[in-house]
């Protein structure tokens, strides 16, 4: 028999397989934390200095340390300023940060989910069901007195809003105990239209409502609008336990690149993967939504950029997708209150400006190199 | 099975060892209305590669979905080591199960070694991430079908015959006692066929690894595989060896076509030729 064989390893070299985030010269996944974090904390203590009252860098750095438990520091500030500090600026920029942590983690998951590039945290109604039902408390009762969890009457309806409709699409997508994704995504698309079409109506026979008009506008446009810690309370759990359930499942949802079918014979529960996966991911883009209303492209190019810099496993992925999407929305909403300071600019106005032609300009430097 | 092949984790306690590594008994399935599969049985043992021919859409490519468990048969039973295969765990199962498809579509950029590695998940845990043994396990892996080279190339950038290995690597890496294969080398040009398969006979030799191959081209299949299947009208019509199987007769009855059968001259395996008109 003259068959020739295949060139099977004798004498193997040693294998040069490196971790795999290593490879192409991308930086280890330790930098990307590092330095993520370090630029998070400057960008924490920056936002902080700035406003309308101004509070030097270094006072603003010692009253932050001040407020640490155990640390005790010399007071030479003023207890006006401890207040403004603590009270009402710090509680905006870990509010800030929050929400692009939330937006851009949902991001990367519903994107692997989908295994689409086109997908954002929005793409299954979170957003039109949140604009929906926010409209509907801006026209009801725009100056509604009561306060759940901190928040006023509109941020309580969108989040309802949005998660109601995430809901009403998923089983809407539904049938035979399975989610086809592409059904889902076009049940997303049809119950989004449908809900923007029913709010512009709305809108429209309000006559005598510019003010409001006003008002839902630069809502719809995005914007950390919070004062005091309470919406943290919200805010912060809800971050935490999407973070922490997308985590446990990132090796699944790496499996799911692979198409269903593959997934399931590599030992996945696909269906209760995708379920758990949609809802964390949902529940962070409604608290987010509910804090800042509809921060436009920060879910949608912060994981692609991360993908670029440390490749696509969801691992690493979701924690560095979270750190950035902080760091972003941070620096987006000083930018939003010191460009044209008194007057804010909305925060998905500075996003959308600033995070375009950035994402395009990583786009072009990748020159091909970048497969979703 | 040579001394130096890793154990199988197909072989424990729960898994009867002297039953056929898969058996599918008097398994019927139907789309709708129509009936696919009307009693088909069949088993693959441990280092066999089997292949299953027929003509599209009769059924085969289902067949394999009835084993993997996306779908459930009407009746008949499918035994994975002796033991009913909804008996198993959905992770045992991808322990002692492991699919090539004909085309892994991968979504974003993923390394080689990093899909070898997700071979891996059904031993790793999900919550823990892989251990040094996972690496180990999955350059082993690699090495056995020779990608070692290209372990940190995106899949993507991979020529179809690298890229089919990979996913054959991938399903090692899985530790399986049977692989399921379908269409293997359709997308590939001649030499990367014979490279695959010559790196597919190679494993189920030296591991005892069961191998059962859906398969169009059924002179590949004559030169590859132990056993042949032929798979026409829901039932298994035909089976046995390669000279067994691939008679003018049996090849009628299957494809519906005319065709002569000859020795190979170099090894003496059937090849078949259609017959003019």
């Amino acid at each position: 028999m003259t068959t020739q064989r295949l060139p099977l390893p004798r004498q193997v070299p040693r294998l040069v397989v490196r971790s795999p985030a290593r490879r192409r010269g991308l930086p280890g996944a330790a930098l990307v934390y590092g330095l993520g974090a370090l630029l998070l904390l400057c960008a924490v203590a920056v936002a902080t200095a700035a406003g309308s009252a101004s509070i030097g860098l270094g006072d603003t750095l010692r009253i932050l340390i001040d407020s640490l438990p155990l640390v005790e520091l010399e007071q030479r500030w003023t207890d006006a300023e401890a207040t403004i500090l603590r009270e009402i600026r710090l509680p905006r920029v870990i509010s800030a940060a929050l929400v692009g942590a939330a937006l851009s983690a949902a991001g990367a998951i519903f994107q692997g989910v989908f295994r689409n590039p086109l997908v954002d945290p929005f793409i299954i109604g979170a957003s039109s069901g949140a604009a929906f039902a926010a409209v509907i408390g801006f026209l009801i009762a725009p100056q509604a007195g009561f306060i759940i969890y901190g928040f006023s009457w509109v941020p309580a309806l969108a989040f309802a809003g949005s998660l109601a409709t995430v809901l009403l699409v998923y089983f809407l997508a539904r049938s035979d105990g399975r989610v086809a994704v592409t059904t889902l995504l076009l049940a997303g698309v049809a119950v989004g239209a449908f809900l923007t079409a029913s709010m512009s109506f709305l809108m429209l026979t309000q006559s005598d409502s510019q003010f409001r008009l006003g008002a839902i506008f630069s809502w719809l446009l995005g914007g950390v609008g919070t004062v005091g810690w309470e919406q943290f309370l919200l805010l912060g759990p809800f971050v935490a336990a999407g973070l922490l359930v997308a985590r446990a499942l990132a090796q699944p949802l790496n499996a799911l690149a692979l198409g269903e079918e593959h997934a399931h014979a590599l030992g996945v529960r696909v269906e209760g993967t995708k379920l758990a996966l949609i809802a964390a991911s949902s529940l962070m883009t409604a608290a987010a939504v509910a804090a800042a209303g509809l921060v436009a492209f920060v879910g949608l190019v912060t994981p692609h950029v991360l993908r670029l810099l440390i490749g696509p496993d969801h691992g690493r992925l979701l924690w560095a997708s979270a750190l950035y999407g902080a760091l972003f929305v941070v620096l987006a909403d000083l930018a939003a209150r010191t460009l044209l300071s008194p007057t804010e600019v909305p925060l998905g106005v500075i996003t959308g400006i600033v995070g375009g032609p950035f994402f395009l300009l990583l786009l072009r430097r990748a020159r091909g190199q970048y497969v979703f | 099975m040579s001394s130096s092949a890793p154990p199988l984790s197909g072989m424990d306690a729960r898994a009867d060892s002297t039953a056929p590594a898969l058996a599918l008994r008097d398994v019927h399935f139907r789309y709708g209305g129509a009936p696919l599969l009307e009693g088909v049985s069949l088993e693959v043992g441990a280092g066999e590669m089997v292949g299953l021919l027929g003509r599209n859409g009769c059924g085969k490519t289902t067949a394999l979905r009835l084993i993997t468990g996306t779908r459930r048969p009407r009746a008949g039973v499918v035994r994975v080591g002796g033991r009913d295969r909804a008996a198993w765990g959905r992770r045992e199962l991808a322990r002692r199960l492991a699919l090539v498809p004909q085309e892994l579509q991968v979504a974003f950029d993923f390394t080689a070694e990093e899909l070898v590695l997700l071979g891996r998940g059904p031993h790793m845990g999900w919550l823990r991430g892989h251990t040094r043994a996972d690496l180990d396990a999955a350059r082993a892996a690699m090495r056995a079908v020779g990608i070692e080279r290209f372990a940190s190339r995106p899949y993507r950038q991979l020529s179809g015959g690298e890229q089919q290995r990979v996913a054959l690597a991938m399903a090692l890496a899985q530790e399986p006692a049977v692989l399921l294969l379908d269409e293997p080398t359709h997308n590939l040009d001649l030499a990367q066929q014979s490279l695959f398969f010559q790196a597919l006979a190679g494993l189920t030799r030296s591991r005892g690894l069961g191998a059962l191959v859906v398969i169009h081209d059924v002179n590949l299949a004559a030169r590859w595989c132990d056993r042949l299947l032929m798979l026409a009208g829901g039932r298994i019509i035909a089976e046995g060896d390669p000279w067994a199987a691939l008679t003018p007769d049996n090849l009628r009855r299957c494809y519906d076509i005319e065709a002569r059968v000859l020795p190979h001259p170099d090894n003496g395996r059937p090849q078949v030729f259609l017959s003019q008109g």
